[in-house]
């Protein structure tokens, strides 16, 4: 299975980004992905744009989301903004 | 008399009578620098986007013909001639002829050479009274390019497939340095580009909603800000930049963004510019334009960026009967697997009489204000019937 961050759910539509290479997007109807929400970080079997397993790794979703709440955070403090 | 004329005779007519005041031979050295200094006006002005290119091609083949009689004239003085020689004088009857005849005639008489193409980049840009907002066409996802004579402004960077066009289309306009960069939100289709951006051009502010997303595209984006040292500021309905030249931006949304939904954080501003005004909404919904209703900010535009690539979920009529456009601009791409514009949308801005532009159908969309009249240009024209129908599912 691949790893995809949940870029956005939106029109009945999940566009997935495929994390070890973002340039790669995939866009499939919701109903094959029920539960996932936006920034969701999954590990997916994908084959001719059908999802045949998939898991929402809640773990590393909150640790990238830690993570990247840190960044943002430096930058909103930062001395001069 | 148009007023390329009146410019243009007034000028030669000024400097012959300045250099005929002075003694001696100097006077025609006048006469030449006196053109030098009128040539460069008008190139000045032509960079600026204040004439027809061919104008210029026209104006340079005169003066060097003008030239070429002052020099004529000049050594002929020297050599101890008081009349000026007969070429010299058939020469300046051929400038003025030409200039007559040509100068009303310009943009049709020649091919549309790319003179912009043949000046420095700075150069590049807007008339000095102008104000250009380029919706560039990057697929589906929103870029847009707000230029002055004297500050350049993004909103949106387009996925990262576009991010070497988006650079690509700001270096043909000349923009050199960004002074505002605005993230309406953090999906990829609209933030996608800011790395390349940021590595193009210098950026002195970005504008960002600050709510978190897990992507790698929006941590490098983060990164890219952090490293090139550009001033992060949080985006709040009820800000505004002034962009100098009488045009302001003011921010109307978001007020309370949150990252379960990134949509419904996007940053939705107004541009005016005297009578004219732009509203841009990234990917804001129905429920974020209900929430812009009820802070009662001034709505009303000349030009709608319609939200959400031409959702159902955006545009409701509410908003569209505050902000009342007589343009909207839909930045959607070609063949989409979201099947934007939907037709509820369509529907709803024909039956509003509003001219809609698609970046999948007219390519570039390019409008021009001086703050009152508006011109648009497009790359491609498009049909009004398909204008108004949208892709089949």
């Amino acid at each position: 299975m691949e790893k995809y961050t949940v870029d956005s759910v939106r029109d009945g539509r999940v566009t997935l980004l495929l994390r070890r290479d973002e340039s790669v997007k995939i866009v499939l109807p919701q109903a094959q992905l029920p539960g996932v929400q936006e920034s969701d970080i999954i590990s997916a079997a994908i084959s001719q744009g059908r999802v045949e397993d998939f898991k929402i790794e809640k773990a590393e979703t909150q640790a990238v989301k830690v993570k990247i709440q840190a960044k943002l955070d430096k930058l909103k403090n930062r001395p001069g903004n | 008399m148009d007023i390329e004329r009146i410019i243009w005779i007034a000028s030669l007519i000024g400097a012959i009578l300045v250099a005929m005041l002075r003694k001696g031979g100097g006077r025609f050295g006048l006469l030449i620098c006196l053109y030098g200094g009128f040539m460069y006006g008008f190139l000045s002005m032509a960079a600026q986007g204040g004439f027809e290119a061919n104008y210029i091609v026209i104006i340079l083949i005169i003066n060097a013909v003008a030239v070429a009689t002052g020099l004529i004239w000049l050594l002929a003085s020297r050599a101890g001639k008081k009349k000026p020689p007969a070429t010299a004088v058939l020469l300046l009857a051929v400038a003025l002829a030409a200039g007559w005849y040509t100068l009303p005639l310009a943009d049709q008489a020649l091919p549309d050479w790319d003179i912009a193409a043949w000046l420095p980049s700075s150069q590049k840009g807007v008339a000095g009274d102008d104000l250009a907002v380029h919706y560039i066409d990057v697929g589906q996802g929103d870029s847009i390019l707000i230029q002055t004579a004297s500050k350049n402004m993004l909103i949106d960077a387009g996925p990262r497939s576009a991010g070497e066009r988006v650079v690509e289309y700001l270096q043909g306009q000349g923009v050199e340095k960004l002074d505002l960069v605005i993230s309406t939100h953090a999906h990829e289709d609209h933030i996608g580009g800011m790395v390349d951006v940021f590595t193009a051009f210098t950026v002195d502010e970005v504008l960002d909603p600050g709510v978190v997303h897990t992507s790698k595209t929006f941590e490098n984006y983060l990164d890219a800000i952090e490293d090139e040292g550009i001033t992060f500021t949080v985006a709040e309905a009820g800000m505004s930049r002034d962009l100098g030249d009488g045009i302001k931006m003011d921010i109307l949304h978001p007020t309370n963004p949150s990252s379960s939904d990134l949509n419904a954080s996007s940053v939705v501003t107004r541009l005016s510019y005297s009578d004219v005004a732009f509203v841009f909404t990234g990917d804001a919904e129905s429920g974020d334009e209900k929430e812009i209703l009820e802070h009662g900010f001034t709505l009303r535009a000349d030009v709608l960026k319609v939200g959400h690539h031409g959702s159902a979920t955006s545009s409701s009529s509410d908003f569209l009967n505050k902000v009342r456009p007589t343009y909207a601009v839909i930045t959607v791409g070609e063949g989409n697997t979201y099947f934007h514009p939907h037709q509820e949308t369509l529907d709803r801005f024909e039956a509003a009489n509003v001219q809609v532009f698609r970046s999948d159908l007219h390519g570039d969309i390019v409008f021009i204000t001086d703050g009152i009249e508006i011109e648009v240009n497009t790359e491609r024209q498009a049909e009004s019937g398909d204008v108004f129908t949208a892709p089949p599912r």
